[in-house]
């Protein structure tokens, strides 16, 4: 299953140990510049810079990362289908042909807005991966807490966390159990999808019992107070926070080169 | 029905950010309420949440064949109420987004008003109007029906701001999304009212007194359904 493959990689790649600063700034920054940019040169330039990482200094499988692209490639290569053939004025066809005697026309607007946006989905994807298959999930808790998210919030969302993989086994033996029961029909299917659905509630509901029975024996009283986390006094490499920002600058100055231009 | 990253220009990411922060805000003072008062909800709501992921990540059966999900935000939305359904899901998508590739850090906001806003309070809405009238198990259906009708309409209307046809407007290019997902969204909705309904039934045969452990939903209400 691909969430547990993207959670492994997270604690095995090289670029592990890198701060989770550095990594989350390169990610977050150059997502927000290829949203705002409005030609897919940038866009296309982020997927480039973002894929060398994936792929040369994180050195995750080639293949693990184009089964992960696959969904936002498709979610680009059919919104440039359908922006292409619905939007645009009908005096500006760039390509037009014929099914079933109905005439579909390619429109300029269309074909170029269609490209920016699956340019940007590509590119957009490709930084998510690297923040997600870069760094693990514990650590970006931290950054939440910088941003002055309420601690009841954080706390959720760490025992969320928590309980997702263990759940989702329990729910893999579960539907394995049922499809080894053979295919119904569909009323069948329906009925089996809701009996397992509300059986892994139920099971998720003692899960919950004991985590609070396991919690009140350590004294819990709706806090989790513990000593602070002592992290390791590291230095942000200066040269790589440089080199983020002379990309994020050049990136930056392209989208703006790049303004009004358009591809086709 | 989530929006991909990178999908909407900055603009919209930024709108539809500040458009769910005062639902988000009431969601987290309705969670720090429902802890205050009984400390022992909180690792149930923990397991509900992930319970939503592992909920999402499993396939619904579908008639047309295409990959789809149930989005829980009805059922949520029946027991814990809306305001706290959307912190749940805010917290939900951000990991489907991390560990799932589903959705993204630019578009949290919309998917977070469509999915984790408009959905689970259209159905709370409904659930509330039609209880008293239509009985537990239609008013169940048409929750989470309608919730899921709800937030396939918001992301459509999200998607036609965000692109709206040079000729027609925003108007033309919302017929055009919403029939384009109506596909598949219609049928789907169905049937997650359907399995909402019937997993609720079976939660309240098999264990009669299990939403006495959130102390948050009506709970004499659901006990007498």
């Amino acid at each position: 299953m691909i969430h547990s493959t993207i959670d492994t990689i997270a604690h095995t790649n090289r670029l592990r140990h890198i701060d989770t600063r550095l990594k989350v700034i390169f990610a977050i920054t150059t997502l927000l510049i290829t949203v705002a940019s409005t030609s897919p040169i940038p866009p296309l330039l982020a997927f480039i810079i973002a894929t060398i990482l994936i792929l040369f200094a994180a050195k995750i499988k080639l293949r693990t990362y184009l089964l992960l692209l696959l969904t936002p490639l498709f979610f680009g290569l059919v919104s440039l289908l359908l922006m292409s053939l619905f939007f645009g004025y009908a005096d500006s066809p760039l390509y037009s042909f014929e099914i079933l005697s109905h005439t579909f026309v390619v429109q300029k607007e269309g074909a170029n807005m269609g490209l920016l946006v699956a340019s940007r989905t590509l590119a957009g994807s490709a930084c998510l991966f690297f923040l997600a298959l870069t760094t693990p999930m514990t650590e970006l808790f931290t950054g939440l807490r910088w941003l002055r998210i309420p601690e009841v919030v954080i706390e959720l969302a760490m025992m969320i966390y928590r309980y997702i993989f263990l759940l989702l086994e329990e729910a893999e033996r579960m539907w394995l159990a049922s499809q080894m029961r053979g295919e119904g029909s569909f009323r069948t299917k329906i009925e089996v999808f809701s009996m397992l659905a509300s059986t892994l509630f139920l099971r998720t509901i003692y899960q919950g019992e004991k985590l609070f029975v396991a919690m009140n024996s350590r004294c819990y009283d709706g806090e989790t107070n513990s000593l602070a986390y002592q992290e390791k006094k590291t230095k942000i490499s200066i040269t790589a926070l440089f080199a983020i920002l002379l990309f994020e600058a050049v990136l930056a100055f392209v989208t703006i080169l790049t303004r009004n231009m358009v591809l086709i | 029905m989530h929006i991909m990253e990178g999908y909407l220009p900055l603009i919209w990411c930024i709108f539809w950010y500040a458009v769910s922060a005062p639902f988000i805000v009431y969601g987290v003072w309705r969670l720090k309420k429902v802890v205050n008062e009984h400390p022992e909800s909180k690792p149930m709501l923990a397991v509900a949440g992930a319970f939503a992921f592992v909920l999402s990540s499993l396939k619904m059966p579908s008639v047309t064949g295409s990959c789809s999900h149930p989005t829980g935000t009805g059922f949520g939305a029946i027991i814990f109420g809306p305001g706290i359904t959307s912190v749940i899901s805010i917290i939900v998508l951000l990991y489907q987004a991390l560990l799932l590739a589903h959705g993204g850090i630019t578009t949290l906001g919309a998917n977070v008003f469509s999915m984790g806003i408009a959905g689970p309070f259209v159905a709370y809405l409904a659930y509330k109007t039609l209880r008293g009238i239509a009985g537990f198990n239609i008013a169940v259906f048409a929750a989470a029906t309608l919730g899921d009708l709800a937030t396939y309409v918001t992301t459509s209307i999200q998607l036609a701001l965000a692109f709206p046809a040079p000729v027609g407007g925003i108007m033309r290019s919302f017929l055009g999304f919403s029939c384009i997902f109506a596909i598949t969204q219609v049928p789907l909705a169905l049937i997650e009212g359907l399995v909402t309904m019937l997993l609720l039934r079976y939660l309240l045969a098999l264990k009669p007194d299990v939403f006495s452990a959130f102390h948050i939903s009506d709970k004499s209400k659901l006990a007498e359904a």
